[in-house]
């Protein structure tokens, strides 16, 4: 370790990202940053794919006819947006982005514990979602993302074998990511980094890890009957052979209701980070903040049924699952609850980062409590298939977790490039991502309020002004979307540098220099502190020029430590 | 070989595998009702046991390891036993027994 | 690890004993998502069985006992070769005739190897017999031997239709094993130090056994209904 001390000094500008510059040194990398960068270009990619799938439809749907789309093209366009969406965007989004390039920094390792699984995991995601693509582009599948049978298995015209084998081979990527995850964080955590000092963002990657070894699985088998029933024409869900549709409901709803969580429990951990570091106070309640997070992956596991009320399923199981459902909203409001009082008379700057950290609370509960009245049966049978549900889990899924997506990218972005993008246009953006996402999906609560149901290209005239004011919130929308693109792109080319540790965070990630060097850490750092160590009265910051400034000259340094002779 | 004494687990497991394959077996002629199933599962179960914790190393292994096994065992069981509350109290097969030979004769 | 000095350490690893309980561990969690990956077809089949028990006790009187016995044993046979063998790589000591190692491992993953196909032969040979029966599921699926109450509403199709679908699930996986394992069979017989690929073994031992705990399942739930 005595070497790297003098590779450092004498090498200052080596680091993970101009360590080797060629395509063959970025393609066959293991470094587990590189292969977040990997990532996070790729889901980029598939994120303007999807959402110019729900431009077009938007589109369509300013109007009550429908004049722009065929009624076929309409449902290929949807059943593109939630499978792009889903498989190839929110769920790689946090975890494969931002919780690959973070668990070894922020638990203290050198790599994650099989490299070479985690690139294969890439080309395993790359494989499949170009798959899906071609699937796309030689004419679509129009099941929606939901494959539902008999439709699916009986039914469509489509290419639902070719579209289901795409999702198929993602599955495996998903399944490494989340093994490699779990090992990683059991076994390569630093000296003095036991479980209580993790951060939150490690223990939601931790639940969410094992949601997608245990959930994954399930929907591969119910997507390969599916095939096996178009190939072989047998019956396992046609009623006309013996077979229950319903079936698949229940496969495909055991993976797919866990993987909403994998959808959100990332960007819980995001904002558990951004809200202690923006609010200079440690976070409230760390201890029930990390269980919430186990006990909404376990949970998320009982409550498939309530996707299910008006299918056809027993009532009695629909009363339990409705409970169940409820259940999770303990877990959730535990999380809300001790995000607000860590705000408390915190010190709050309101920073990017913070501002999306910030949105995301306040829309998730929104998406949450509107759960809550999903979960309710009796409610449910009149909201069920209509505009409510999508403005339902858009809030969680795009309220929440693009939103804690974008505001994690803002805070470990100087972690990532060594580079600070533009303050005021980030502030700016993340203020038009809020007010787009609402008034693009909060007409679509009063929507499916009044009865418009979801998937249909043609609506009553009276519904139109909802929809016009939705599409204009899209726009909106889209228009935050891409300006990152541009202001982050600058900032990495002409940016400003960072410094090591501009917000002055306390998480173990920071200690290593920005951006890192190959191998993280230039002494494998010892952990003798807990985690979110920000003092705990009174401000510690002040802010002076828009930046954030210690108050007294000595701030608590923090030693760093070799893990040799201890 | 000098370890040979350590290898004897693994016979007397080979030997005890062989032993309830051939109760499962015998069982399989004696009608026990819906038992049948029962006790079929149950020296199925034992048997997985016995594979895992002798053959597959689980009596030695990490507690961490035991703990994905279980796990696995587990989720299964949530799907099993929240997928049998729906059908138990559907009544789906007393409806389905008429109504699938119109199906059949409804179709194209 | 007694002879860890031959064993090269991977970079995210301090030491051997680490890098062995992460190969072992990450192996299990493997197996967990195994375990869910047949249990949506353990689901389906629980469902069907319910729904349709004078089905599954109809189509179970078309296997043969004792061939699938038979094919139980053969597998659990290898499961101890392969067994024996992990502790063989795992226990032999620095000094041991690195020769007769290789020989050892050799002959006992060679002799599963064959095991394996001889058990797949078995379960091919089933299949020719029921296809040749009329009884391969789908348009072309011959109920007519059997009684009306599972003819008539096609309720007997469903039993073989899981049961093509979950045996060939595991014929799949067989097919897997018998790669690794033959592989591995070659690899260490080859090798100049074959304790250098310990984790390996353990690992496709695990995936071995796993297999054959699929079967132990399948034998009484296909053959055994009665």
């Amino acid at each position: 370790m005595k070497s790297g001390m003098m590779e450092h000094a004498l090498n200052n500008d080596t680091n993970y990202l101009n360590d080797g510059t060629t395509l063959r040194s970025w393609l066959l990398t293991t470094d587990h940053k590189r292969i977040g960068i990997l990532y996070m270009l790729s889901i980029t990619f598939f994120f303007f794919i999807g959402g110019a799938a729900a431009v077009l439809f938007r589109l369509e749907l300013m109007t009550p006819r429908g004049d722009m789309l065929s009624p076929d093209a309409y449902n290929k366009l949807f059943s593109l947006h939630g499978i792009v969406m889903v498989w190839f965007f929110l769920i790689p989004a946090v975890p494969n982005v931002l919780g690959n390039f973070l668990i070894p920094l922020m638990i203290g390792a050198r790599d994650l514990a099989f490299p070479r699984l985690n690139l294969a995991s890439w080309y395993i995601f790359m494989a499949g979602g170009l798959f899906t693509l071609l699937v796309i582009i030689i004419g679509g599948v129009d099941t929606g993302w939901t494959f539902y049978t008999p439709y699916s298995s009986t039914y469509a015209n489509t290419y639902v074998i070719l579209a289901a084998t795409g999702i198929f081979i993602n599955g495996f990527s998903s399944i490494a990511t989340g093994l490699n995850f779990i090992v990683t964080i059991h076994l390569l955590r630093a000296p003095g980094m036991i479980w209580f000092r993790l951060p939150l963002f490690v223990w939601t990657m931790y639940a969410t890890s094992l949601i997608m070894v245990l959930a994954t699985p399930v929907l591969a088998v119910a997507l390969a009957l599916i095939a096996v029933e178009r190939i072989f024409h047998v019956g396992i869900f046609d009623p006309a052979i013996g077979g229950d549709p319903l079936l698949f409901q229940h496969l495909f709803w055991f993976y797919s209701h866990p993987a909403v969580y994998i959808m959100i429990l990332p960007g819980m951990g995001v904002v558990s980070e951004i809200v202690p570091c923006f609010a200079r106070k440690p976070l409230f309640g760390y201890t029930f903040v990390a269980m919430s997070s186990l006990a909404i992956a376990s949970l998320g596991f009982l409550v498939w049924g309530h996707h299910m009320f008006v299918s056809g399923q027993s009532v009695y199981a629909g009363l339990i699952f409705s409970l169940l459902s409820m259940l999770v909203a303990i877990p959730s409001a535990i999380k809300v609850f001790n995000w607000t009082a860590t705000l408390y008379k915190g010190t709050i700057f309101l920073k990017t980062p913070m501002l999306y950290a910030l949105g995301f609370i306040g829309l998730f509960t929104i998406g949450g409590l509107t759960g809550i009245c999903l979960a309710t049966l009796a409610f449910d049978i009149h909201v069920h298939d209509t505009y409510f549900i999508i403005a339902h889990f858009h809030y969680v899924m795009v309220g929440g977790m693009v939103m804690a997506y974008l505001g994690g990218i803002h805070f470990w972005w100087p972690k990532m490039t060594g580079k600070m993008y533009n303050e005021w246009l980030g502030r700016i953006n993340a203020l038009i991502v809020f007010l787009g996402f609402n008034l693009a999906f909060f007409p679509q609560f009063i929507l499916g309020y009044l009865g418009n149901p979801r998937r249909y290209h043609v609506y009553p005239d009276e519904f139109q002004v909802f929809h016009v004011m939705s599409s204009l919130g899209a726009s909106i929308l889209g228009v935050g979307y891409v300006l990152p693109l541009f202001y982050l792109i600058w900032s990495y080319k002409f940016g400003r540098s960072s410094g090591q540790n501009p917000w002055h965070a306390r998480g173990v990630e920071w200690e290593a220099a920005s951006p890192p060097i190959k191998h993280n850490f230039y002494e494998v750092p010892v952990v003798d502190y807990p985690a979110y160590d920000y003092p705990p009265a009174g401000p510690d910051f002040t802010m002076s020029e828009g930046e954030l400034e210690p108050t007294s000259p000595e701030q608590p340094q923090r030693r760093i430590t070799s893990s040799h002779g201890t | 070989m000098s370890h040979s004494a350590e290898l004897k687990p693994l016979f007397y497991n080979f030997a005890a595998l062989m032993v309830l394959l051939a109760i499962t077996i015998g069982m399989s002629y004696v009608d026990l009702g819906a038992f049948n199933l029962f006790v079929a599962l149950l020296i199925a179960g034992i048997k997985t046991f016995l594979v895992a914790l002798i053959f597959m190393n689980l009596r030695s292994t990490s507690n961490v390891s035991r703990l994905a096994a279980v796990g696995g065992l587990l989720w299964l069981g949530f799907a099993l036993i929240l997928t049998a509350a729906d059908y138990h109290s559907r009544g789906w097969n007393e409806a389905q027994a008429h109504d699938l030979i119109e199906v059949e004769q409804a179709r194209p | 690890m007694s002879h860890s000095t031959t064993i090269e350490v991977a970079l995210p690893f301090d030491d051997a004993q680490q890098q062995r309980s992460a190969a072992i561990l990450g192996m299990w969690i493997f197996l967990a998502t195994e375990i869910l990956f047949f249990g949506g077809l353990f689901v389906g089949y629980a469902v069907y069985r319910y729904e349709y028990f004078e089905a599954f006790r109809e189509g179970s009187h078309e296997m043969s006992v004792v061939g699938g016995g038979l094919m139980t044993a053969v597998l659990l046979i290898g499961s101890l070769l392969v067994a024996i063998s992990d502790h063989a790589i795992e226990e032999a000591s620095a000094d041991i005739d690195q020769r007769k190692l290789r020989r050892r491992l050799g002959g006992y993953l060679g002799a599963t190897t064959l095991l394996g196909v001889a058990f797949l032969s078995m379960e091919f040979y089933e299949y020719y017999e029921l296809i040749h029966k009329g009884l391969f599921p789908g348009p072309g699926f011959d109920a007519s031997s059997f009684p009306a109450s599972v003819r008539d509403t096609q309720t007997i199709q469903m039993y073989f239709t899981l049961f093509f679908c979950m045996t060939g699930l595991h014929a799949l996986h067989m097919v897997i094993g018998i790669s690794l394992v033959g592989g591995m069979a070659v690899l260490l017989s080859r090798s100049e130090h074959p304790q250098r690929y310990a984790n390996l073994l353990t690992g496709i031992g695990l995936y071995w056994h796993f297999v054959d705990v699929i079967w132990i399942f399948l034998y009484p739930l296909f053959y055994l209904v009665r």
